[in-house]
């Protein structure tokens, strides 16, 4: 086999190792990680919207859950921008 | 992150890339990692495929027939007979095999003119011998 057989062979090995790697499905460690990141960006901004909800819900007299609601609901909006943001650029 | 710098010599010239973050390459044992303040090293790199990212996170792909690799004040030398840059790892094959040939055919071309040179030349000499 020739140098050049050899160094575009090796190339060519090397840029499929790579991509195989790549491909290659997370451990199971490194899916929990994954998993546990994109489950705490999506809780984390629902829990504090309730919690903010449920504070300014208490600040005037009589039961009320509009802002608890509503808290929920941008923690929910807020929660899936930042686990979509995260997942695209892990791609 | 750090830079680094990294010098790239080969027999057409050289290249210097100052943003320099990482560095993975290849010799006998396997592959291994270089980052801004590594201690001095040197290692002999084999045949394929090496990167280096810069700031931005672009990789670029170096493919290269083997070659010395020293790295020492920060900065990364690698020596090599030729070597191959591009930022398309999918594509670097192909445009290896592309280089090589048009690299090739340089040479037919010189060998060639040089070979056309060479009669006109035994010509000449012939006609000076006869006359």
């Amino acid at each position: 086999m020739t140098d050049r057989r050899k160094w575009l062979d090796a190339t060519e090995r090397d840029v499929q190792r790579l991509e195989d790697r790549e491909r290659m499905p997370a451990g199971w460690f490194g899916l929990a990680f994954y998993g546990g990141t994109v489950g705490l960006l999506f809780i984390v901004p629902i829990v504090a919207g309730a919690y903010l909800g449920r504070w300014l819900d208490g600040l005037w007299p009589g039961y009320s859950v509009r802002w608890t609601v509503s808290g929920i609901v941008l923690g929910i909006a807020i929660g899936s921008y930042n686990a979509f943001q995260f997942m695209r650029r892990k791609q | 992150m750090t830079p680094f710098t990294l010098n790239l010599l080969d027999g057409q010239g050289s290249q210097r890339f100052n943003q320099v973050t990482r560095f993975v390459g290849t010799d006998r044992t396997g592959a291994f990692g270089i980052l801004a303040r590594h201690a001095p090293m040197v290692a002999l790199l084999r045949h394929g495929l090496a990167r280096f990212s810069e700031p931005e996170g672009t990789w670029r792909y170096l493919s290269l027939p083997g070659g010395v690799l020293s790295f020492s004040d920060n900065t990364l030398t690698i020596v090599t007979v030729r070597y191959f840059l591009g930022t398309d790892r999918a594509q670097i094959v192909a445009q290896l095999e592309a280089d090589m040939a048009n690299t090739d055919s340089e040479i037919h071309h010189a060998q060639a003119t040089l070979a056309e040179i060479e009669q006109s030349l035994m010509r000449r000499l012939a006609e000076m011998s006869r006359g």
